[in-house]
């Protein structure tokens, strides 16, 4: 009798793989675009993407002495700037799932000499390793589309939250102009030559581009974290929708 | 959402601007060191815009989102605030225009007599935040309703549409299409007539050729 579980099949990108396989491929995607990352963001995003990870960690509100996570947060962008917030009484979490792009993050912060409140752990979002209610903050900046199970992900981000906590996941959507939407798919039509160019592989940013597009829209995540337990959800569009910035809770 | 992010942008410039200058301003971080901890909200009244000034670290955070309540608060015109920072008599500026001060006085004016001293070119980073901000009317028009989007996508077509026949003469027109197609037409009946001319012209000569080859004596 065939397994129901190896039967299963999710997105990756366009294409339809085994869901135990998902992570894998996304796996190599992150291993081969790691070098390249934060200059093909720039690419991609034509610079914005500092200035929109600035203000979302402005609605991070942190405070000093409390404790955040920084989730698939790869190289470290985010931690840069959580460290000195938080202070030396305050902790931050750099985690991600793959050893490339935490190896880089690490590097990268030892390298801008922050040190003494950042601590790193290879961690899969749907299966967090951290006790309850452990975070007064938990950010995942472009990440969440890559998770196979997003549903677990986001249950798994509610239970490590402190009562009283809010998550933030800053992702690509759907843009709410029409006449921005087709502008935008012929920009993003250009992604895989850049790859090519910038970062010799243009297959990783074909699957950026088709990420994106299977991304649920604004009001399926804001649902999705509803349905995960959060209250109070809100979502910022940026940039006329091509980003947004979901809040949630967990309630006291 | 976006007017946020643009003004994100505008005070990340001011803010590395600052960091600059005070990185070679010794005795203005002596000063700022006082200052720890102590935030303020600026808010300028035209155009509408809340912006948050905070002394973390030693350094001076500009930020556009907080949710903490400041210490102190300043309330007025781009030009009146911009005159706090640039005029020689600080204090005639804060009684004499349109502002308004609330919460810790004393900070607020150690603040501003701080960043006046920098001699940055404050209504340079005035301009960048108002003028940047002046391009919100493009955020407006995305977060409005689709309407405006439909009307532009079909206006656009039809300008389009125009611009290309019209103006650039890069294709005809449907009336001018119309027209050749009737000329192509008008055409090819004249040349069926030539060659039914011509047919008949050959028939003709045929006869002609044929009675006088048979009719040749000898």
């Amino acid at each position: 009798m065939q397994d129901n579980k190896s039967s299963k099949t999710t997105h990756f990108g366009y294409q339809e793989v085994p869901v135990e396989e998902k992570a894998r491929h996304v796996g190599k995607v992150f291993h081969s675009v790691a070098p390249k990352y934060d200059l093909m963001n720039d690419v991609v995003s034509l610079g914005s993407h500092r200035m929109i990870k600035r203000f979302t960690v402005e609605l991070c509100a942190l405070r000093p002495g409390q404790c955040v996570l920084d989730l698939a947060g790869g190289t470290g962008d985010l931690s840069l700037k959580f460290s000195p917030l938080v202070g030396a009484q305050g902790t931050v979490v750099l985690a991600d799932i793959n050893e490339s792009m935490l190896r880089m993050g690490r590097d990268r912060l030892l390298d801008e000499g922050v040190t003494g409140n950042v601590t790193y752990s290879l961690a899969d979002a749907e299966k967090l390793p951290f006790q309850d209610d452990s975070f007064d903050c938990i950010c995942i900046a472009y990440g969440l589309r890559n998770v196979t199970d997003k549903e677990a992900a986001l249950r798994a981000m509610l239970r490590v939250t402190k009562p009283g906590g809010r998550v933030l996941v800053l992702e690509f959507s759907k843009p709410q102009n029409p006449v921005l939407s087709k502008a935008y798919d012929a920009f993003s039509k250009l992604w895989p030559l850049a790859g090519k160019v910038v970062a010799g592989d243009s297959d990783s940013y074909q699957y950026l581009v088709e990420s994106i597009r299977m991304h649920p829209d604004q009001e399926s995540l804001k649902q999705m974290m509803v349905d995960a337990g959060f209250v109070n959800c809100r979502y910022h569009d940026v940039m006329g929708g091509i980003c947004a910035i979901h809040v949630g809770f967990k309630a006291r | 959402m976006d007017f946020q992010l643009l003004t994100t942008a505008a005070l990340t410039l001011a803010e590395t601007s600052l960091k600059q200058v005070l990185a070679q301003d010794s005795a203005a971080r002596t000063k700022l060191k006082a200052l720890e901890g102590f935030s303020l909200e600026i808010h300028i009244t035209t155009p509408d815009l809340k912006a948050y000034l905070s002394v973390l670290n030693g350094e001076i955070k500009l930020n556009a989102y907080r949710e903490e309540p400041c210490d102190a608060s300043i309330t007025g015109s781009p030009a009146s605030l911009i005159k706090l920072l640039v005029s020689t008599d600080k204090t005639a500026v804060i009684h004499g225009e349109n502002l308004q001060i609330a919460g810790d006085l004393q900070q607020t004016q150690a603040l501003q007599s701080l960043l006046a001293d920098l001699k940055l070119d404050w209504e340079y980073f005035a301009s960048k935040i108002i003028g940047d901000l002046a391009t919100q009317q493009l955020s407006d028009m995305f977060s409005q309703a689709s309407n405006w989007s439909k009307n532009t996508a079909e206006n656009l077509t039809e300008d389009l549409d125009d611009y290309l026949h019209h103006e650039k003469r890069l294709f005809p027109s449907s009336p001018e299409l119309q027209h050749f197609y009737s000329d192509v037409d008008d055409l090819n009946l004249r040349v069926d007539r030539l060659r039914a001319r011509l047919d008949k012209a050959g028939q003709g000569l045929d006869r002609i050729l044929n009675k006088n080859g048979s009719g040749t004596k000898t």
